[in-house]
C-alpha cells in the first residue's frame, strides 16, 4: 500500500505542535537571585507599606545590582483568595517568595500563613540562625529577648518578630484605690479579672472591663494559649468552660451599652475626655501605653497599668508583625539583610516615617517595637507629628515622654505566641458570639458543653491538618 | 492479527501527544508527590524523612476518621449506585425505544449546577426544611439532617440522585449490545425472566459494570463540592471526607500530609480496582 504523504505530514505536524505545547507549558524562566521577592500585606491605618518602600529604596541604593520586588497582597475578596492559593502552591513547590513581611492581624481576611507557629515547624521558612548570630551590626541588646525567642524552634531561628502586644488594664489609680476591688485578683488572670469586676464593680467598671476592645483582647489572648505547639496538647476543658462562663456573664452584665474609648490621642483631641468616675477603666493594648501616659500627664491623673494575664496567670505577648526568609528563597543571605533592616532603630522607631501620611490613627501596624528600650520618646515624637494638624496649639504637643514614664514597658513577658486573629475568630470568636444576644447582651440558652466540644473538634482538626 | 512495524510506529506517533500529556500532567506530578511524602521541609529546608510522615498519618485521628469516612462512603455508595442504575437501565431498556426523552430526563440531575443541588438539599433537609416539616406534620420525630449522623445518609442520597443517571446511560449502552436472539432462544427454551437476567444479561455486563463503577468513583470524589457547600470547611464528623483533610492541609501548606493522604488513597483505590478488574477479566474469559 502506498504511503499517504499528507497523512505523514499531518502526523509530524501534530507531534511537533504537541511537543512544543508541552515544553512551553513546563518551561519557566528561572528567578534572578539578585531580585528579592518580598510579600507583604496592604496597610491602611498604619505606615508599614510606606516604610517598606523607603527601606527598599535605601537598600537598593546601598546594594548595587539588587532589586527588591515588593508584592502587596490584595486586600480582600476573590482576588485575594486566588492570589493566596497561587502563592501557597508556589511556596509548597519550593518556588515561593524570598521573604515575608507580614502582620498577624489581616482584618478578618484569611492570612497567607494560617498559623505561624505551625509554619515554622513545617519548614516553610529558612533557618536564619547563622545570619542572625553573625550579624554584629545589629544591636541585639536593645531588642526584647523574650519576644525575639518566639522565632526560635529547637535552637534554630526561623522568624524575626518585629512588633508585639498584650492586653493591659488601664485605670485611674485614685479611683481604683478607692474602689473595693481586690487588686491582686484583678491582676491574676482574665477570669479572675472579669469575675472581680462583675462581683464588686458597678456599671462604669463593668463597661470598661467588657468594652468591645476589651473582650476582643481578652479572647484573643485566651486563644493564644489554647494550643501548646511543642507538646500538641490543648487547653483543659474545665478551664475553657470557666472562660466561656465568665465571658458570658460579663457580656450579659454589660448589657446594651457600648462604652466610649478614651485611650487614643485622636479620640482625646476630639472629645477631651479621659478617665473619670463614669469611665474609670478600660482594657487596651500594651502598645497604647504611650498614648495613655501622655494624656494622663496632661490631665495630671495617675494611671494604673496592669497586664491582663492569661487563665494560668501569665503575661502572654502575641507577635503582631514579623519577617521571615522563605524556604524557597534563591538568595537567603540578601533576603535576611533586607528584612533585618526592620529591626533597626530607624524602622522600629519609625524615624523614616512620611509625616504627610493621611491616616492619623497611629503608628506602624498594631504592636510595640521589639526594640523596646528607648522607644517611648521617639515614637511619641512621631505620633505628635502625625497628629500635628489636629492637635494644633493643643497642650498635648508639649508633653514629653520617656521609658521611665511608662512603667508597664518593663513588664516581664512570660510567654510569647504568634497571633492569629483570623483563626481566633473562626475557632473561638464565632462560638463566643453565640453566648449572648448581640443587641441586648443577655445570656442565651446555648449549651456551653456543646460549644466546648465544637471548639475542641476544630482545634483538633487544626492541629491534625497543619 | 499482528501489526506491521510501520503501522505500530504510526500508531505510537499518534498516541504520543496523549502519552506526553499523561507523563507531564500525571506521571511526573505523581512522582513529585511521592517524593514530597518522604521528605520534610521545602526548598532550602528540605530533608529526607523516610516513612515518618506515613507513620504519623496512621496516628493522626483526624486523618483516620477522614479516610474511614471516605472508604465508608465508597463502600456504601458505589454498590448502591450500580444496583439502582442497573435496575433503572433494565426498565429503560424496554421503555427507551418508545420514550427517547427519558434518557435526557434521567441525566438532568447530573448536569444540574452544584449550587442548585445544594439549594435543593438545604430546602429539603435544613432544620426547618420540607422533610422536617412533613415529619412534624405527621407527628414523627424530626432530625438535624445536616449536622448529625444522618448527614451521611443525606450525602449518599445526594450522590445517588445526582449520578445514577450517568451510570444508567453507561449500563444501558452495555445492555443494548446483548443480542436479542439470545433472549428469544432462552424464552423458547422456557427460561424465566430471572434466568434470562442471571445467565444471559449479567455475564455479558461485567465490563459495563466495571466502567460504570470507575466513573461512579470519579463522580463520588466530585461529590465533595456539594458536601463542602453544605457542611463547610468542618462539616459533621460523619461527612468529614479525605478531600476536606486535603483541602484544609493545602490551606495550611502542610504538603507532606497532602502527599501522604493522596498516595494512600491511590494505593487503596488502585488495589481495589486491580482486584475488581481481575475478576472482570476472569468473568469475560469465556469470550476468548
Amino acid at each position: 500500500m502506498k504511503q499517504n504523504p499528507i497523512k505523514k505530514l499531518f502526523t509530524m505536524v501534530t507531534v511537533l505542535l504537541s511537543i512544543l505545547l508541552f515544553t512551553s507549558c513546563s518551561s519557566e524562566e528561572p528567578r534572578d537571585p539578585n531580585t528579592i521577592w518580598i510579600v507583604t500585606e496592604q496597610t491602611t491605618q498604619d505606615g508599614m507599606n510606606g516604610q517598606a518602600e523607603r527601606v527598599k529604596k535605601a537598600f537598593e541604593k546601598a546594594h548595587e545590582g539588587i532589586t527588591i520586588e515588593l508584592e502587596i497582597l490584595p486586600k480582600e475578596g476573590q482576588e485575594r483568595e486566588i492570589r493566596l492559593e497561587k502563592l501557597r502552591a508556589a511556596i509548597m513547590s519550593g518556588k515561593g517568595p524570598d521573604g515575608f513581611l507580614l502582620p498577624t492581624n489581616t482584618n478578618g481576611n484569611a492570612p497567607l500563613f494560617l498559623d505561624i507557629n505551625q509554619a515554622m515547624r513545617s519548614g516553610l521558612f529558612s533557618d536564619i540562625s547563622n545570619y542572625y548570630d553573625a550579624d554584629n551590626e545589629l544591636d541585639k541588646d536593645g531588642l526584647e529577648n523574650t519576644i525575639m525567642e518566639a522565632g526560635v524552634i529547637d535552637g534554630s531561628r526561623y522568624v524575626l518578630p518585629l512588633r508585639y502586644d498584650f492586653p493591659v488594664i488601664y485605670a485611674d489609680a485614685d479611683l481604683l484605690r478607692s474602689s473595693s476591688f481586690n487588686i491582686d485578683r484583678l491582676s491574676s488572670s482574665t477570669n479572675d479579672f472579669w469575675n472581680e469586676i462583675t462581683e464588686n464593680g458597678d456599671t462604669s467598671w463593668i463597661l470598661g472591663a467588657a468594652s468591645d476592645k476589651s473582650e476582643v483582647l481578652g479572647r484573643f489572648t485566651y486563644f493564644s494559649q489554647m494550643i501548646d505547639y511543642d507538646t500538641g496538647e490543648l487547653v483543659d476543658s474545665e478551664v475553657l468552660n470557666d472562660f466561656l462562663t465568665s465571658y458570658q456573664h460579663i457580656i450579659s452584665m454589660r448589657g446594651e451599652s457600648y462604652p466610649i474609648f478614651v485611650g487614643d490621642i485622636v479620640s482625646y483631641l476630639g472629645r477631651k475626655q479621659f478617665f473619670d468616675e463614669s469611665h474609670p477603666m478600660e482594657v487596651s493594648t500594651f502598645s497604647s501605653a504611650y498614648a495613655y501616659t501622655a494624656i494622663a500627664k496632661l490631665t495630671g491623673q495617675e494611671l494604673a497599668m496592669i497586664p491582663l494575664r492569661t487563665m494560668e496567670g501569665d503575661v502572654l505577648a502575641t507577635v503582631t508583625y514579623f519577617a521571615a526568609v522563605g524556604a524557597g528563597s534563591r538568595n537567603p543571605e540578601m533576603t535576611y539583610a533586607f528584612l533585618r533592616e526592620f529591626l533597626s532603630e530607624t524602622c522600629q522607631w519609625e524615624q523614616n516615617r512620611d509625616t504627610a501620611f493621611r491616616y492619623a490613627a497611629g503608628l506602624v501596624a498594631e504592636g510595640w517595637p521589639v526594640r523596646c528600650v528607648g522607644a517611648a520618646d521617639p515614637l511619641w515624637q512621631v505620633c505628635k507629628k502625625i497628629n500635628k494638624k489636629q492637635a494644633i496649639n493643643d497642650p498635648i504637643l508639649d508633653v514629653t515622654l520617656s521609658d521611665a514614664d511608662i512603667p508597664i514597658l518593663s513588664t516581664t513577658v512570660d510567654k510569647v505566641r504568634f497571633g492569629n486573629r483570623y483563626l481566633e475568630y473562626q475557632i473561638l470568636g464565632s462560638k463566643l458570639a453565640l453566648l449572648n444576644d448581640p443587641l441586648t447582651g443577655e445570656a442565651t440558652n446555648i449549651d456551653i458543653s456543646k460549644l466546648i466540644i465544637e471548639i475542641y473538634e476544630e482545634l483538633e482538626h487544626h492541629m491534625a491538618e497543619g | 492479527m499482528k501489526l506491521s512495524k510501520k503501522k505500530a510506529i504510526e500508531g505510537l506517533v499518534f498516541a504520543t501527544p496523549l502519552l506526553l500529556g499523561c507523563l507531564l500532567f500525571y506521571a511526573i506530578p505523581f512522582v513529585l508527590v511521592f517524593l514530597k511524602s518522604v521528605t520534610k521541609g521545602i526548598g532550602n529546608t528540605q530533608e529526607f524523612a523516610g516513612t515518618d510522615h506515613y507513620v504519623a498519618m496512621f496516628e493522626n485521628e483526624i486523618f483516620v476518621r477522614a479516610f474511614g469516612n471516605t472508604m465508608k462512603f465508597l463502600v456504601v455508595a458505589l454498590p448502591l449506585i450500580i444496583l439502582v442504575a442497573f435496575a433503572v437501565a433494565l426498565i429503560l431498556k424496554e421503555q427507551a425505544r418508545k420514550h427517547q426523552w427519558l434518557k435526557s430526563v434521567i441525566l438532568l440531575p447530573y448536569v444540574m449546577p452544584v449550587v442548585g443541588t445544594v439549594l435543593i438539599i438545604d430546602h429539603l433537609f435544613a432544620t426547618t426544611g420540607l422533610v422536617n416539616e412533613s415529619l412534624y406534620a405527621l407527628g414523627l420525630p424530626v432530625a438535624d439532617w445536616l449536622n448529625s449522623e444522618w448527614a451521611f445518609i443525606v450525602v449518599v442520597l445526594l450522590f445517588l440522585w445526582k449520578n445514577t443517571g450517568y451510570a444508567v446511560i453507561l449500563l444501558l449502552s452495555g445492555l443494548t449490545t446483548i443480542p436479542d436472539a439470545l433472549y428469544d432462544a432462552a424464552s423458547i427454551d422456557g427460561a424465566s425472566k430471572f434466568h434470562r437476567l442471571r445467565y444471559i444479561t449479567l455475564p455479558q455486563m461485567w465490563y459495563s459494570f466495571f466502567f460504570a463503577t470507575v466513573f461512579s468513583l470519579i463522580n463520588a470524589f466530585k461529590c465533595f463540592r456539594e458536601i463542602f457547600l453544605i457542611g463547610g470547611t468542618y462539616p459533621h464528623d460523619s461527612i468529614y471526607m479525605l478531600q476536606h483533610f486535603i483541602n484544609n492541609s493545602f490551606e495550611k501548606m502542610s504538603y507532606p500530609k497532602l502527599a501522604v493522604a493522596s498516595i494512600l488513597l491511590l494505593i487503596v483505590i488502585v488495589t481495589v480496582f486491580a482486584v475488581f478488574y481481575r475478576v472482570v477479566l476472569r468473568k469475560e474469559d469465556y469470550k476468548g
